[in-house]
């Protein structure tokens, strides 16, 4: 996918996640960046993606979190996160990916229009890889880790 | 008859008397010496041990003064005959000379003791007999070549005929001389030879042919011959190659001389003692090498050396040098990209190192021809390699050349990328080559794939973060928003 598909789908994924969220102010075409702002400040709460299953000398994970009206995931202390989202049919997927130590409890927020903050989010754990402790070995079954979202 | 024919008759016949008493007291008068002769015996050949020696034989009353020896065809020298009134008892004294022992007399003389009487009722002759002392005379080798020393011919006993090889003697090289006797020693070689005579050692009165020697005690004598030498060397050349050619006349072993850039080994020299054959010798490089050429003022070019008498000997060393080179041909190998890394190589040598696309000096480096040669590029600092340029060719971090010319290889080294676009690549939103991938898997956890570890490990590694530039596309809607560390700080 080339830059410019890239952020055109980003950026009309995105137009329509504020849009969608939007129940008190229009979006006008004339100016919908200015719209989408003043609306992602309003509404918008972080739920807490928490790892529950126990983990040991780990120190990165890669996720996917599918919902409606998600709006990014960010780092939790001591965490770094690049994520990579698409939107489909209303629901937005956002693989994230974590580096940091993991342990049981928060390692990301996600964030999510305020509207929409009660319907349920589905995260997939796709990777895991030890810290140097393990020599960044590849863990082989990442379907054992958990992460719920909590309110 | 009258008065005067009796008178004349008278004195006629007292004159014949007269004339007959005077002859006979003439007559009387001549017979009153005699002749005494002194010589010296012969050699005593029933003793072949034993020989005549020289004695001084004087007498008493004086005339005999006689060195008594028999030199060849000399004879005794001095006053060796004189004459003495008749019924004289000559008193004859034998003195041996040069340490000889007095062995008795013959002829007139008789006995054992060195004096002896002779009466000279007649003419006498005698003769005495000398045993002499004798030293030995040894004749001994030196050199390299063949030739002989014999004694010449003025004495038919004793006699030297020694045969000289080097220092390998063999026939009558040791032989008993009579003190005092001159010797007389000549050379011989044969006529085909290339050896030169070194001269005499030892020797009182040398000359080029001959050797006198007095024998006053034990004397020995050296002779020897020297051949040319053919010695095979190397002029410093950095190739390998061996000289061969047939075994110069005399000589035992053909060449047979491997030279290397440290020395020869090998048969790589011999001595050129006979002609009139020639010698040839043929160079041939091993290996990688090739023949330059002779070096030596008898032998030039590249083909085979011919050595004939003639254009030699005006020096008994000569030194056949032949010059084998190994040609080197440059590699170079230059940095494509602005990475990091290294090339090794196989057979070693220094490594040469890319720092920010920049190449060190040992990036540069001569090879032998020939020589298979293979280079590994090894990216380092997350740096990753991209490939081969110019003599080498492909992906693979090993690419091996066989140097017949000068190469010129280049070698891409690709700056580490972000840690936050291999994330991105592991979410799919960036794609990288294979080959990269590769390598990325080869410097992280090295399980064959691309994946988690391997960034964590690149991480880990250059203590990078994930940079802010590379959040998420969808929050480029929301720069508010755009935080995406987790230790509190707004990006």
């Amino acid at each position: 996918m080339t830059t410019r598909i890239w952020r055109a789908l980003v950026g009309s994924s995105a137009f329509v996640v504020l849009a969608g969220c939007s129940g008190d102010s229009a979006v006008t075409p004339d100016n919908p960046m200015a719209q989408r702002s003043a609306d992602a400040a309003k509404n918008v709460r972080a739920l807490a993606i928490e790892l529950t299953m126990p983990s040991r000398n780990d120190g990165g994970i890669i996720f996917t979190v599918e919902g409606p009206n998600i709006v990014d995931v960010a780092p939790a202390s001591r965490f770094d996160v690049v994520t990579n989202g698409v939107e489909s049919r209303g629901r937005t997927t956002i693989t994230a990916l974590v580096v940091g130590p993991l342990q049981n409890g928060v390692i990301a927020w996600l964030t999510v229009h305020g509207t929409n903050s009660g319907q349920p989010y589905d995260v997939t754990v796709t990777q895991v890889a030890a810290s140097a402790a393990e020599g960044f070995v590849q863990r082989d079954d990442p379907g054992i880790y958990r992460l719920v979202v909590r309110r | 008859m009258n008065t005067r024919m009796v008178v004349f008759t008278a004195i006629r016949q007292a004159a014949l008397i007269a004339c007959a008493a005077a002859g006979m007291a003439t007559l009387a008068t001549a017979q009153t010496t005699y002749g005494l002769k002194v010589g010296a015996e012969g050699y005593f050949p029933q003793d072949a041990t034993s020989y005549r020696g020289t004695a001084q034989v004087t007498s008493v009353p004086p005339g005999i003064d006689c060195r008594a020896e028999l030199v060849g065809d000399v004879g005794p020298t001095g006053a060796c005959t004189a004459n003495f009134p008749a019924g004289t008892v000559v008193k004859l004294t034998a003195t041996p000379l040069y340490g000889g022992t007095f062995a008795g007399w013959t002829g007139a003389c008789a006995g054992q003791m060195p004096t002896c009487d002779v009466e000279m009722t007649m003419d006498r002759e005698t003769r005495v007999k000398t045993v002499a002392k004798t030293y030995t005379l040894t004749v001994r080798g030196t050199g390299t070549a063949f030739g002989q020393v014999h004694s010449n011919n003025f004495f038919a006993h004793p006699s030297i005929a020694c045969n000289i090889q080097g220092e390998r003697t063999w026939g009558t090289c040791v032989s008993e001389v009579p003190a005092g006797q001159m010797m007389w020693l000549g050379r011989e070689e044969p006529t085909n030879t290339l050896a030169r005579f070194m001269g005499w050692l030892g020797c009182a009165l040398p000359d080029d042919y001959n050797c006198r020697i007095v024998m006053d005690g034990p004397k020995t004598v050296g002779a020897g011959w020297i051949a040319p030498e053919i010695v095979i060397g190397s002029n410093g050349g950095n190739g390998n190659g061996k000289v061969t050619g047939a075994a110069p006349f005399g000589a035992s072993d053909p060449f047979d001389c491997t030279i290397t850039p440290t020395g020869t080994t090998g048969i790589c020299s011999a001595h050129w003692e006979t002609g009139p054959y020639s010698i040839t010798l043929t160079a041939t490089p091993i290996g990688n090498s090739v023949f330059v050429g002779w070096y030596s003022r008898w032998c030039s070019g590249t083909g085979p050396c011919v050595l004939t008498p003639a254009t030699q000997l005006d020096q008994m060393r000569m030194e056949i040098r032949a010059v084998f080179e190994t040609p080197t041909y440059l590699l170079s190998i230059a940095p494509a990209g602005s990475g990091n890394g290294k090339v090794a190589f196989s057979p070693a040598r220094p490594d040469c190192i890319v720092a920010g696309g920049v190449a060190s000096p040992n990036c540069s480096t001569l090879v032998p021809r020939g020589t298979p040669l293979t280079l590994t590029a090894d990216p380092t600092g997350g740096s990753t390699f991209g490939g081969w340029g110019g003599a080498c060719s492909g992906n693979q971090p090993a690419c091996t050349l066989v140097m017949n010319a000068d190469a010129h290889a280049t070698g891409r080294f690709n700056a580490p990328r972000p840690a936050s676009e291999l994330a991105r690549a592991l979410l799919a939103s960036l794609t990288l080559a294979p080959d990269e991938q590769y390598q990325l898997d080869r410097f992280g956890n090295a399980d064959g794939t691309f994946n988690l570890g391997d960034l964590l490990a690149l991480i880990a590694r250059t203590g990078e973060r994930l940079s802010p530039s590379t959040l998420s596309a969808l929050m480029q809607s929301q720069p508010s928003n755009a935080v995406r560390r987790g230790d509190g700080r707004s990006q």
